[in-house]
């Protein structure tokens, strides 16, 4: 199974009638709609998350009373809006209606409804960048920050592979705005220059380390800036860590930052814009000297975060054989700017997808189109989102010891 | 760091947005501080109120803004170490009414409050920090006069791209007619027009727009200060709840309007320093620095 897949991007017929686009809104109650969801067909990409929506009532009690619970949050992630003077009763509605008008028009009512989930459940309505582009120089600027040249490597390893797919799976669920994204960035590197022995006093440069570091990162960086923000326990299922740990992360970060994770007013903002901005220049141009693109449609923006393994499955990929995989392994449309008009719309599994990875010997790969995707799925799955103990990365080592395991010559 | 043991807990001051606040001694040097404690729930890891609340007002050290001394952060129990004040603004407000009948402070006193107000928020906002959520009870006062600014559990940073402001910020009788009808583009006139209904507030003893929800609230205020129009509001008509049946008013007199409410006389700059606060179109609400150079003050920097 492969985990690229293109969602058509249906031409609708026209505007989806007022009254049937805001027919999902009115499910939406103060408990998490998790029920409602039975409903919308095979696009609703939640699906694979409803495991950790067994127990949507997290015990705010303690909390103001017009904090609250969002309907339908994507993978995991309990939304909590910014605790604010009006109760809460009175404040869905508005958030309803304002998000209304910005729904797309044209588009088929079962989309629109996948977008409206994302809307809700994560910060920001829509990405403003490139979910694969900011995935990677995410990871590349946090291996930076730990020293570790891994990330320079033309040669990407597998384990980056991963590394990547879990930033860009927790970037797809939380729908964090660049700007958070940056900032996150930037409490990195200052956490790493406070600590007097460095990075030794974290346990090195392992990817373990990166990576809980740079979630951790996130989490501050999401409580500090945005004014929706999510629970450490929402943190934990979209992460893989454990709730303890990232809660103690928090602490020593807090401690470590004496709190002032402000105190420069995020001066280095623009610095961080320029610097993806050109790296994002710099993969588009990579890209269109060393692969041929195919002859799709994929027109602006969206084409330049194309990896050239997605750009050879996109070829592949029909429409047709989309119904029966989303069933077999639900996925979450990117990025659907309104500004895009691409055909198809480039579609992620998340590694929550499956409850059980595979096996390895199990492999499929007698597609061709498999080859990137299968290796990264079997370590990527049950860790990071399963809420299994153990952290991942232990077992991508195992994996890309494991040469056999990758399809890369088929 | 301090440790909890440092302070003898004494009584209940009151509920924040988020924590109970106490009266608290230091017993090494004898202090008097407001602990401010937030039970910590471990699903929620530490609340973003209390991220945002302390990591901004460790950047404000300002003589009108509460000091945040210390922080002690176990794990399941944050309390914060405050400056401590005598009373809020709201209480000292509801303690001059008398039978049912508020009265107002003495012009003086409104001038004076009004002036450190507009200090702490000036501050703020040249710290690129936004409270959204100025109110009396969030005002703190002392025996000698002083007001400060406290409760920054909704305050944010501003200046770097803001894409997901709360329209849900600011307790509904001081939130903002751009913020009511859902604007995400606010900046520092969503605390100057606080600014302005407090001013008012203190002046008759009375919420100037005392609504029950956004529609009320709308109504409230344009019933006084006039329907705004995309003549008097470039772009209103594009704010996502604008509505365009809006019952047209004319802009009432505010000053004849006050002054029926007091007994102190209301001078002419009063009234043109309130229309400069209480402006519906952001774009031309007074800035907190505008204001404190607005002629009312003059005898503060003559």
């Amino acid at each position: 199974m492969t985990s690229y897949m293109y969602y058509p991007n249906y031409a609708a017929p026209g505007p989806v009638p007022a009254s049937q686009q805001r027919q999902p809104f009115h499910g939406h109650s103060q408990s998490m709609a998790a029920p409602t969801l039975a409903n919308y067909g095979y696009y609703q990409a939640p699906q694979p998350l409803q495991p950790y929506y067994q127990a949507p009532q997290h015990p705010y009690h303690h909390q103001h009373s017009s904090s609250y619970q969002m309907v339908m949050p994507p993978p995991g992630m309990g939304y909590m809006a910014h605790p604010a003077a009006a109760p809460a009763a009175a404040m869905l509605p508005q958030l309803q209606t304002q998000y209304q008008p910005q729904m797309p028009q044209f588009q088929p009512q079962s989309q629109t409804r996948q977008d409206e989930s994302q809307v809700n459940g994560g910060v920001r309505e829509f990405l403003d960048y490139d979910l694969d582009s900011m995935s990677e120089f995410v990871v590349k600027n946090a291996y930076l920050v730990f020293d570790n040249d891994e990330a320079l490597n033309v040669e990407s390893t597998s384990v980056l592979d991963i590394f990547t797919k879990g930033v860009s799976s927790v970037l797809n669920a939380t729908r964090l705005p660049s700007v958070t994204v940056f900032m996150a960035l930037d409490f990195l590197c200052k956490y790493v220059s406070k600590l007097p022995a460095g990075i030794d006093a974290l346990g090195g440069d392992s990817v373990n380390v990166i990576y809980q570091n740079l979630m951790v990162a996130l989490v501050l960086a999401n409580k500090f800036n945005d004014d929706k923000t999510f629970t450490n326990k929402s943190w934990s299922h979209a992460t893989g860590m454990e709730l303890s740990v990232i809660n103690k992360f928090e602490r020593d970060w807090l401690a470590t930052f004496e709190w002032r994770l402000f105190d420069d007013n995020f001066i280095l903002f623009d610095d961080y814009t320029k610097s993806f901005e050109h790296f994002c220049q710099e993969k588009r141009t990579a890209s269109v000297s060393n692969y041929d693109i195919p002859s799709l449609p994929t027109p602006g923006n969206y084409s330049s975060g194309l990896s050239p393994n997605q750009q050879m499955s996109s070829g592949i990929q029909t429409p047709v054989q989309v119904p029966s995989m989303v069933y077999s392994s639900p996925s979450y449309t990117e990025e659907r700017s309104a500004t895009s008009n691409s055909f198809y719309q480039p579609s992620y599994a998340s590694p929550t997808l499956n409850e059980s990875p595979l096996p390895k010997s199990n492999f499929s790969c007698n597609n061709s189109y498999n080859y990137c995707s299968a290796p990264l799925q079997a370590p990527a799955l049950a860790p990071v989102w399963g809420g299994q103990p153990e952290d991942f990365f232990a077992q991508s080592h195992y994996a890309s010891s494991n040469k056999p395991y990758y399809c890369y010559s088929h | 760091m301090a440790a909890s043991s440092q302070f003898k807990q004494l009584e209940k001051l009151g509920n924040g947005t988020y924590a109970t606040v106490y009266k608290g001694l230091n017993k090494t040097t004898g202090v008097y501080v407001a602990l401010k404690e937030v039970k910590l729930d471990s699903e929620e890891g530490t609340p973003s109120t209390a991220v945002r609340e302390i990591s901004l007002m460790k950047e404000l050290k300002h003589e009108n803004i509460v000091r945040l001394y210390d922080v002690i952060h176990t794990e399941n129990k944050l309390t914060l170490v405050f400056e401590f004040m005598d009373n809020d603004l709201k209480k000292y407000m509801d303690s001059r009414i008398v039978g049912n009948t508020p009265y107002g402070f003495e012009m003086s006193l409104v001038k004076y409050f009004e002036w450190q107000l507009l200090q702490g928020v000036a501050f703020c906002h040249e710290n690129r920090i936004l409270h959204r959520d100025l109110k009396p009870q969030n005002l703190l006062i002392n025996n000698k006069g002083q007001l400060k600014l406290g409760d920054f559990g909704l305050a944010r940073a501003f200046g770097i791209p803001v894409n997901t402001f709360s329209s849900e910020v600011v307790t509904l009788w001081y939130r903002a007619p751009d913020v009511l009808m859902g604007s995400r583009t606010y900046s520092t006139s969503i605390d100057i027009w606080s600014c302005g209904c407090i001013l008012a507030e203190m002046i008759t003893g009375r919420p100037l727009f005392p609504g029950t929800n956004d529609e009320e609230q709308l109504k409230l205020i344009f019933e006084t200060m006039g329907t705004p129009t995309e003549r008097t509001w470039p772009g209103i008509s594009n704010l996502p709840k604008y509505n365009p049946q809006l019952p047209q008013h004319l802009p009432k007199d505010l000053g004849a309007l006050l002054q029926s409410q007091t007994r102190e006389k209301m001078d002419l700059t009063l009234i043109d320093l309130l229309y400069g606060l209480l402006q519906s179109n952001p774009d031309r609400r007074l800035s907190a620095k505008q204001a404190l150079n607005h002629p009312w003050f003059a005898e503060y920097y003559q």
